[in-house]
């Protein structure tokens, strides 16, 4: 009998993209799902809530990748028209919404840095402001470049590796949250994040 | 393979990270593991310095607010869709479907179902009927050119396109968008679909007698393609194909960029020789058609002339030894037998410029073909379309060829640049002067002999093309009417300053509408997201004519609660619109949420989601309101960009 129950969810769920997913586990709480919920049946409230709730981070999760304010606005926007895009075709999330969003914007960045093809330097006056170097001009300068070698060298890493950096150590997530959003175990992201860091540090050694 | 050294300092590595990032020093992080302090130090190391880009400088608020106000717009525009579209016919089929489950799924906690088990069974074959019944719902999500919803999708591309402001942003859109296109060219030729008309955006693989590869897919050339440029493999081609509905793809239209990218390597004949016919119109200039080469020629060997396809003929009989004598290029060893093998038996000593780097393209004589009417004939020299052509005794003149009328010769150039004819042939008789047309309007369809420009199909044949027109572009036509037909003797893409501007709507009509003041007037191609009401915001991306006359590309209507300030700071327009002016309507509606008003489309659907309808009850949400902070959408914002 169990059988047949869990062949009727998965039949009954399956072709309408729930984001529920079969055995996936449905992070957000209860308000959170509903609102989501609503926002996949393209209710406009819901979805610019939806919105307000994950842009500033989206565009922090971007900008620190690629380092430039203009080009996280627009890859800021298209993540949200992908959003609707696929609410449009039901080929939306199906497990964690936020992990799903960081999905995409961390594949946009991606896609951003190959097409760039190279490193480019960020113009000084539109870089962040750097920490730490109490105002020494040539250490500022130094930083920067170091800035972007970094994140340079994040694009040579594995998808995964390279978003657990970005999650964990710009975002300032926990374990548990990376976890969460990339849907993995804290074991197995504890062992993403050495293997992240071991190989970044032979990138910019290399 | 992990080794032990390796799960001690993972775990090492997750405590150290946790204090570092709450404020601890990598020092202190090692004096509490002296036993591992070198292999953690330099990790930690590495970590603070990813810790260091942490920093994002303030987000521009007027930026950030207006990304939110296009996505809304878009959001508003998707809810729109769902309303009215048929694909909400499968929404209500899966609320009922949901209803159905809720009625025999037990909820959580109860361990039974309550219904019988051959109910059970029953509704099982129901649901699974409706499983593969609404499969081709999810497949309507892949649309493909002939569908319904296919427009919807190239729809959301252009808006995603209207937002990317960063050029590599854009540039990795319209990629993405090109390799989708790929795709759906691929999935309708496998499907055996019909259409008439498909773009594509690849590289030239492959080039064979009648095919073509193009990323990967197989393309047979239509007898009458029209090729612009020179193909060589390697090249970007921009192709307009047709599926005939038998599993292959026909190609008939190509612009190859040249391998500089310099794009479409626009014919030079074509664009400096415009003669006018005799007997024509002042404003009907008869222009000769591209002269056109017998096959693919390589850049290098022909770099100042177009290579269009040579098409066979009827009638031609090619025995000119002439020709060959003087030819400085033979083919080489890739040539495939043609037709016009014997032309090209003789080769010299001469090697043709071959390329090391990629597959040889095909080398062939340099002969072309002119198409167009003849303006003089003075001795031995014709002057076919402002061209100079030579015509011996070996010359084969069919169907009595003569001054003014319209001819296709078949010519060879010599070492000293001048043609020889091998063959003219009679196309057209001069005829009475026929009434000039010229009239300016979008390019719908192209195809190999007819284009669809406005509506008007206009016959191309011959006619001169200037400036790689594409479906969507605005294109300037001249041409003769013809009994009932329109035949065009020259077509020139305009190009178009796009202007970006946002501002309030002042004024709606069928075919216009007024956004701060400037009026922008709306067509068939026109794409409006969101509804144009009097009041309401609007960003416009416009095609500006040579006359000052703006032509709505994008019009995206922003959420009016986005920008609830507006109506407050814009000082009504002094035109026409007095009576018209945004605020009472606004103003007398609760500020809070105008947008929640579509929302009562959600309620006809049934018991599925009964959660819905209360939450669907307008309530002022905080973060609607802290973007509704004073928007500086006061009157008309002006940039002009790039075309």
């Amino acid at each position: 009998m169990s059988l047949l129950n869990s062949l009727f969810w998965a039949l009954s769920f399956a072709p309408f993209n729930v984001f529920k997913g079969g055995n996936a586990a449905c992070t957000e709480n209860p308000d959170q799902q509903a609102l989501l919920e609503r926002a996949s049946r393209a209710e406009p409230a819901a979805l610019g809530e939806v919105y307000d709730q994950y842009a500033d981070r989206i565009y922090a999760y971007v900008y620190r990748r690629v380092g430039q304010a203009e080009v996280a606005e627009d890859l800021t926007g298209q993540v949200f028209m992908r959003m609707l895009e696929a609410i449009r075709t039901g080929q939306g999330w199906r497990t964690s919404f936020s992990g799903w969003l960081y999905r995409i914007a961390h594949n946009l960045v991606i896609d951003y840095y190959r097409r760039r093809g190279r490193v480019t330097l960020v113009d000084i006056d539109e870089a962040a402001p750097i920490r730490a170097t109490h105002g020494d001009p040539v250490r500022s300068t130094e930083s920067l470049l170091n800035r972007e070698q970094l994140r340079a060298a994040l694009f040579q890493l594995t998808e995964e590796q390279a978003q657990v950096i970005t999650l964990r150590f710009m975002d300032e997530r926990s374990i548990a949250e990376v976890a969460d959003l990339m849907d993995k175990t804290e074991g197995a992201i504890k062992a993403l994040q050495y293997r992240a860091v071991l190989a970044l540090r032979r990138v910019m050694q290399s | 393979m992990t080794t032990r050294s390796d799960d001690i300092l993972t775990g090492l590595l997750a405590e150290c990270s946790d204090s570092i990032l709450a404020g601890a020093t990598v020092k202190a992080c090692l004096d509490r593991h002296p036993q591992h302090a070198a292999a953690l130090e330099p990790l930690l190391t590495t970590l603070v310095d990813v810790h260091e880009l942490r920093a994002v400088p303030v987000r521009s608020s007027a930026t950030a607010a207006r990304t939110r106000e296009q996505f809304m717009a878009a959001a508003m525009h998707l809810a729109e869709e769902r309303r009215t579209l048929p694909a909400t016919w499968w929404e209500r089929l899966a609320a009922w479907w949901a209803g159905i489950v809720a009625l025999f799924v037990p909820r959580a906690g109860s361990r039974t179902l309550g219904m019988p088990i051959g109910l059970l069974a029953a509704m099982l074959v129901v649901i699974l009927a409706g499983v593969l019944a609404t499969g081709g719902v999810t497949a309507s999500a892949k649309s493909l050119p002939g569908d319904l919803l296919y427009p919807i999708k190239t729809s959301s591309e252009r808006v995603r396109l209207f937002i990317a402001r960063d050029p590599m942003v854009r540039s990795g859109l319209e990629q993405e968008f090109a390799a989708r296109r790929r795709h759906e060219a691929q999935a309708v030729a496998e499907q055996g679909r019909r259409i008439d008309s498909l773009s594509l955006d690849g590289t030239l693989e492959t080039i064979n007698d009648n095919h073509w590869t193009v990323s990967g897919l197989d393309l047979a050339l239509d007898p009458a393609v029209q090729i612009i440029g020179a193909p060589v493999v390697g090249a970007r081609v921009r192709c307009v194909l047709r599926a005939p509905g038998d599993g292959s793809l026909i190609l008939i239209y190509a612009a190859v960029e040249d391998p500089a990218g310099n794009g479409a390597s626009a014919p030079a004949a074509t664009a400096t020789s415009t003669p006018t016919r005799p007997a024509a119109t002042a404003t009907a200039t008869a222009t000769p058609t591209a002269t056109v080469t017998e096959s693919a020629v390589s850049a290098a060997a022909a770099p100042d002339l177009p290579a269009q396809r040579w098409r066979e003929p009827e009638g031609w009989e090619p025995a000119v030894p002439t020709a060959t004598a003087t030819r400085t290029r033979v083919p080489t060893a890739t040539r495939t037998p043609g037709p016009t093998a014997t032309l090209t038996a003789p080769p010299t000593a001469t090697l043709a410029p071959t390329r090391t780097d990629m597959p040889a393209p095909r080398v062939e004589p340099l002969r072309y073909r002119i198409e167009g009417w003849v303006e003089s004939i003075e001795g031995d020299q014709w002057i076919i379309n402002g061209t100079v052509v030579n015509v011996n005794s070996a010359t084969k003149l069919i169907d009595d060829p003569d001054r003014g009328c319209k001819v296709s010769a078949l010519v060879v150039k010599k070492t000293d640049d001048s043609y020889t004819a091998l063959q003219i042939k009679t196309l057209a008789r001069p005829e009475a002067t026929p009434e000039p047309v010229e009239f300016t309007d979008f390019l719908q369809e192209r195809g190999s002999e007819w284009w669809t420009i406005g509506g008007t199909r206009i016959r191309v044949s011959g006619a001169t093309i200037e400036g790689d027109p594409q479906i969507g572009d605005l294109v300037s036509v001249k041409g003769e009417r013809h009994q009932s037909e329109i035949w065009a003797l020259s077509i020139t893409a305009i190009q178009l300053t796009e202007v970006q501007f946002e501002g309030i709507i002042s004024a709606v009509s069928g075919s216009s509408l007024v956004v701060g003041g400037q009026t922008v007037l709306i067509d068939s191609q026109t794409q409006i997201i969101g509804t144009p009401e009097v009041g309401r915001v609007a960003q416009v991306a416009a095609f500006q004519m040579p006359d000052g006359r703006l032509i709505g590309k994008v019009i995206m209507v922003l959420d009016p609660t986005s920008t609830p300030t507006v109506t407050a700071t814009q000082p009504p327009t002094p035109t026409e619109t007095s009576t018209l002016e945004p605020t009472p309507t606004l103003t007398s509606e609760p500020t809070s949420t105008p947008t929640l008003e579509p929302t009562p489309t959600l309620t006809p659907e049934p018991t599925s989601t009964p959660t819905l309808e209360p939450t669907s009850t307008p309530e002022p949400t905080s973060t609607l309101e802290a973007t509704a902070s004073p928007s500086p959408v006061s009157g008309l914002r002006c940039a002009k960009i790039d075309a």
